[in-house]
């Protein structure tokens, strides 16, 4: 079999006696992209890791180029030509793009010592351009500065500026705005036909149909099935994924008329990223909130929600009239938000899961005391309604899987009953079977009158769950589309029209 | 009946299981500690004849409990995240400057002493807090800054002289007994059951962990995030009056050198008692078995008639090791 590029047999990995991967296989052939699929905990990055040297399996062979190879870490897998780019960013936060990009090249500095500014910003500027990233950021802002999305896509192509036969993606597309995912797989696609080969671990069905040539897919750390994309389709590989159909997703919404407004925000403005922001929600609607990375959706709600301060306007909840200035003040209105970065933001990772579950109950009510028997209540009835897999509580959140990590950051706000939910990128990097549950939710909340505001770059879910669709461009909203005529196509024209002169 | 008898057993075993399993998972480093403490007990037990006598054992308790009083409020403290260098100028200030006022009349007047230096105590905590939660500014810096401005004024104020002849009434909190128990250690007790309290029983003490471990998130969930990081140099504020109080009133005289190297004193236990530098991970018992992991090794090294000299050295290796038991204890896990 010559046209095998990589060929993992048999791989077993456990931790702490927990199996990870229990002897699967994968393999990559030369030019191809290869799609790993598979819930949350069915092994994928574990794989991913081990297949780049990142970790090392307890059992099984690894084939590459012919040779039965064990990489023992990355630097002898770039050496074989295997990179690998990781969900968690490995970029430094207060050096430049450039410095970053050619931190370890040799050509990055004159005479082995001296860096050489000039020559790596150019450099920088030179990939940019030949990978086709179209509004890029300058080499010289330094990674901190940039936004999420803007310092993955510093992270990818640095990793693609490597001359590597295969490049490992762990969820590459997770904090992408749909702008970046097309400018990254053109990319991918140009690479693949130089003869470059591709793993992309993804949750996301519609990038695996795009993108793919075959799809590999695990349950439970074990194979549950191989497919040629051109023959296969959605309810194959979610079968495949959840172990049972779960029935169009995208469907689930029933809409109705709206109530009364329960969100109005005015003439909200804060720095470039929010600008002169106006908008309502009611009870019972689901408003969502498009646009390119930068574009400031998320820096949008965070104002609304007091996290950071407006400048000047208005927001007004429930109808009562007032400037909120900090969380707490939100809370107390009955608004609740579920923050874009889960670990960041949304989670004490480190603390009991049955501790995140009543932070916000405890933060908004209760005296002085903690009140045990109270708190062990309620985390055990939020465990149940949301089917949290969690069998000890007071084990710390990092020891769940990120959909049940997500389910934790929404039950938290269900304790203390919101009228209004703000949800930025509910569903990212969550599995299937989650993502279903949290659409459901979603649709049950308004159904119950709540007024929800939905921020998500993926826009099928934005379609499917919405009755309104506000798209941003620059700071400011380019764009109000109703549930009918919003469509992916209207979307991403009013997103990009006259494209940013300065991304920020 | 017999299968009766096995299903009840089996059915307790996982209940009974499963609270030792927590109570492991939950109190890891301190469980250790606790084994190296008894086993530091031991040896000294054996090795030490004076060591384990009624008067060396209250001689032990009195070494540690100034520290101990204000290792309270750093583990606290540390316990957000921040760190408080300046306890020991603290201690130094709040003593003279309240001595100083007690003084000041044509008779000692002792409450207004009292009263005067933990006003102080709390005084220099509180602005410690302000500059740190409202101010942001590295707890780091604004402690270190505090620390020189503490020790300096103590100086200034008192001319670099001890108060001395102090009157009987202040000195009753360092010197007097409850029967047989003087008070300095029921204080000590208290203050400790207290803090363990604060942090296991109340909100203030759930939020904070929960800043220590994700101060946006916990703002984020409502929680006030400024009142929440200020208090806990306020708390030490006190504790470092209450301290310097009790120490001056056992010394008879209230010095400008009292509370010297208490800062490195009070993390050293705090750090050894298993509480993460980085905040959210710790535990009050902890901080109490480090204070007395100090003492025991400072008190057996001297029975042993080794060079004080070499204390310095054996409580090095102990906080390294005990950093290394937790890494050790994490990775396994």
């Amino acid at each position: 079999m010559g046209d095998v590029l990589l060929r993992a047999s048999g791989i077993t990995k456990s931790y702490g006696g927990i199996h990870a991967l229990r002897g699967v296989d994968f393999e990559v052939r030369p030019g191809e992209v290869h799609a790993l699929m598979g819930e949350n905990g069915a092994g994928k990055s574990t794989l991913a890791k081990i297949l780049a040297g990142v970790q090392t399996a307890d059992a099984g062979t690894i084939e590459w180029d012919g040779r039965q190879v064990a990489f023992k870490d990355t630097r002898e897998a770039v050496a074989a030509g295997v990179t690998i780019v990781l969900q968690e960013l490995s970029l430094i936060p207060d050096l430049s793009v450039a410095e970053n990009i050619f931190l370890t090249q040799p050509q990055a500095y004159r005479g082995g010592w001296w860096l050489n500014r000039p020559s790596i910003r150019k450099e920088t500027l030179k990939l940019f351009d030949r990978f086709g990233w179209d509004v890029p950021v300058d080499p010289d802002r330094k990674i901190s500065d940039l936004t999420v999305a803007e310092q993955q896509m510093v992270e990818i192509l640095r990793a693609l500026s490597l001359d590597a036969r295969l490049f490992i993606l762990d969820e590459p597309t997770a904090t992408l705005s749909p702008h970046e995912v097309e400018v990254l797989f053109t990319l991918i696609r140009r690479l693949r036909a130089q003869g470059a080969s591709f793993v992309l671990v993804t949750h996301r069905l519609d990038e695996v149909f795009a993108l793919s040539d075959r799809i590999t897919v695990y349950r439970d750390g074990a194979n549950s099935g191989q497919f040629v994309t051109s023959g296969t389709n959605q309810q194959e590989l979610i079968r495949a994924m959840v172990g049972r159909d779960l029935g169009d997703m995208f469907q689930i919404r029933e809409r109705r008329e709206p109530g009364e407004v329960m969100l109005s925000v005015r003439n909200l403005q804060r720095g470039r990223q929010v600008r002169d922001i106006s908008f309502e929600v009611r009870a019972g609607e689901v408003v969502g909130i498009a646009g390119l990375v930068g574009a400031g959706r998320t820096e949008v709600i965070r104002t609304v929600f007091g996290a950071d301060k407006a400048e000047s306007g208005e927001v007004v909840m429930r109808g009562r009239a007032g400037l909120i200035s900090s969380p707490s003040q939100a809370i107390d209105e009955g608004t609740a938000l579920v923050p874009e970065d889960r670990k960041g933001q949304g989670l004490l990772i480190e603390q009991p899961i049955a501790q995140n579950l009543v932070m916000a109950d405890l933060a908004a009510h209760g005296g002085f005391w903690l009140n045990a028997r109270r708190d062990a209540q309620t985390a055990s009835r939020l465990i149940e309604e949301f089917q949290v897999k969690a069998p000890r509580p007071w084990k710390p959140a990092s020891s769940l899987s990120g959909g049940n990590q997500q389910k934790i950051v929404l039950a938290k706000w269900m304790a203390i009953n919101p009228e209004i939910l703000i949800l930025d990128e509910p569903t990212r990097g969550i599995d299937i079977g989650t993502k279903f549950e949290i659409y459901k939710l979603i649709n049950n909340l308004a159904a119950e009158g709540k007024a929800i505001l939905l921020v998500s770059s993926e826009l099928p879910e934005i379609l499917a769950l919405t009755d309104r669709v506000l798209v941003m461009r620059n700071g400011a909203i380019a764009a109000e589309l109703p549930h009918g005529v919003a469509t992916e196509e209207a979307i991403l024209a009013a997103a990009a029209q006259e494209p940013a002169a300065m991304v920020g | 009946m017999a299968q009766q008898g096995s299903t009840t057993i089996a059915a307790q075993a996982p209940a009974r299981a499963g609270f030792f399993r927590r109570m492991l998972d939950e109190y890891r480093v301190e469980t250790a500690m606790l084994g190296a403490l008894v086993l530091l007990c031991v040896v000294l037990t054996i090795f030490a004849p004076n060591f384990a006598t009624a008067g060396n054992l209250r001689n032990v308790l009195w070494q540690v409990t100034g520290v101990g009083i204000i290792a309270i409020g750093q583990t606290i403290v540390i316990l957000t995240g921040g760190i408080d260098l300046s306890v020991g100028g603290i201690v130094a200030f709040s003593a003279m400057a309240g001595g100083l006022i007690m003084v000041s009349g044509d008779s000692p007047n002792v409450p207004l002493g009292i009263v005067a230096t933990l006003l102080i105590g709390l005084a220099v905590g509180v602005v410690n807090g302000l500059l740190i939660a409202y101010g942001r500014l590295a707890a780091f810096i604004v402690t270190l800054g505090m620390l020189s401005i503490t020790t300096s004024l103590t100086y200034v104020i008192s001319d670099a002289k001890s108060i001395v002849d102090l009157p009987d009434g202040y000195r009753v909190w360092g010197k007097g007994m409850l029967g047989n128990i003087p008070y300095y250690l029921l204080t000590f007790v208290i203050l400790f059951i207290l803090g363990q309290i604060f942090l296991t029983r109340t909100k203030p003490g759930r939020f904070i962990y929960a800043i220590g471990s994700n101060e946006e998130a916990a703002r984020l969930s409502g929680v006030n995030t400024r009142l929440y990081k200020t208090l806990p140099y306020a708390i030490t504020g006190v504790l470092c009056a209450i301290s310097a109080i009790i120490l001056s009133g056992k010394l008879g005289a209230i010095d400008p050198d009292t509370g010297t190297g208490f800062e490195l004193k009070t993390i050293a236990a705090v750090v050894i008692g298993g509480t993460s530098l980085f905040g959210g991970k710790g535990t009050m018992v902890g901080t109490l078995i480090g204070v007395f992991l100090i003492g025991f090794l400072n008190n057996g090294l001297n029975l042993l008639k080794v060079n004080a000299f070499w204390q310095g050295t054996a409580v090095g290796v102990v906080i390294i090791l005990s950093v290394l038991i937790e890494r050790l204890s994490r990775s396994r896990s």
